[in-house]
């Protein structure tokens, strides 16, 4: 039972992926992708969480952690970056 | 199917619905203002109810559970809000259109409708006329 709906749960995360893509394809500026690829990484979290249930395992939670980590200082780089056009002044 | 598994499933659909909500947000509203705030809320608060979830799945299932799942959920919490935050000021300063309904720009301290500061009523009535005009 649980099996059933945590698969169906993860079409639908990689359903909401697609659609992230969508909007980073359309764009039209960057921060627009940006912040596409931000809920792309938030997705990608909800993913990992789901399928370590899935295959009943907590060995992914690390995943999780580093990737909100690199999600975070990325999004913070690129910010910078638009703001000054320098990361590191 | 026992009463641990329905309150799992709460929390998975709950957070599904907030991911989904957040996604659709992100590709449907206008401009880009209106289009940060829709994921940064909906799938911060879907993806920590997932994790919750997955806290109570794996309680008493697998020994020590749970200390990196909160970790995971206060780390989203604090991150989140931050990185939207500094990525609507970027794009503040480099100058990213505003939606043509857009009723006030308080960062500028101005109304993006009508030339001088009128009050709000005057403004939404002014939108409506926009929108309607006969």
């Amino acid at each position: 039972m649980m099996e059933t709906l945590t698969f169906i749960i993860l079409i639908i995360i990689s359903l909401s992926i697609a659609l992230c893509m969508i909007r980073v394809y359309k764009g039209p500026t960057t921060p627009d992708r940006v912040i596409a690829l931000d809920t792309v990484a938030v997705n990608v979290l909800a993913f990992i969480t789901v399928l370590s249930m899935h295959l009943n395992t907590e060995m992914f939670f690390d995943a999780v952690l580093v990737i909100a980590v690199i999600a975070f200082v990325g999004t913070i780089a690129i910010a910078k970056y638009l703001m000054k056009g320098d990361i590191i002044e | 199917m026992s009463i641990n598994d329905i309150v799992v499933s709460f929390f998975l659909l709950v957070g599904i619905f907030f991911i989904i909500t957040g996604t659709v947000g992100l590709l449907r509203l206008p401009d880009f203002y209106n289009r940060i705030h829709a994921p940064t809320k909906a799938t911060t608060l879907g993806v920590s109810s997932i994790i919750l979830g997955a806290i109570i799945h794996f309680y008493g299932v697998l020994p020590d559970a749970g200390f990196k799942e909160l970790l995971a959920i206060l780390f989203i919490f604090l991150t989140a809000p931050v990185g939207a935050h500094m990525l609507a000021k970027a794009a503040y300063h480099s100058k990213v259109e505003i939606w043509k309904h857009t009723i006030i720009d308080e960062r500028a301290g101005k109304r993006v409708i009508g030339e001088e500061l009128l009050p709000r009523e005057e403004v939404l009535e002014q939108k409506e006329e926009e929108r309607n005009p006969d």
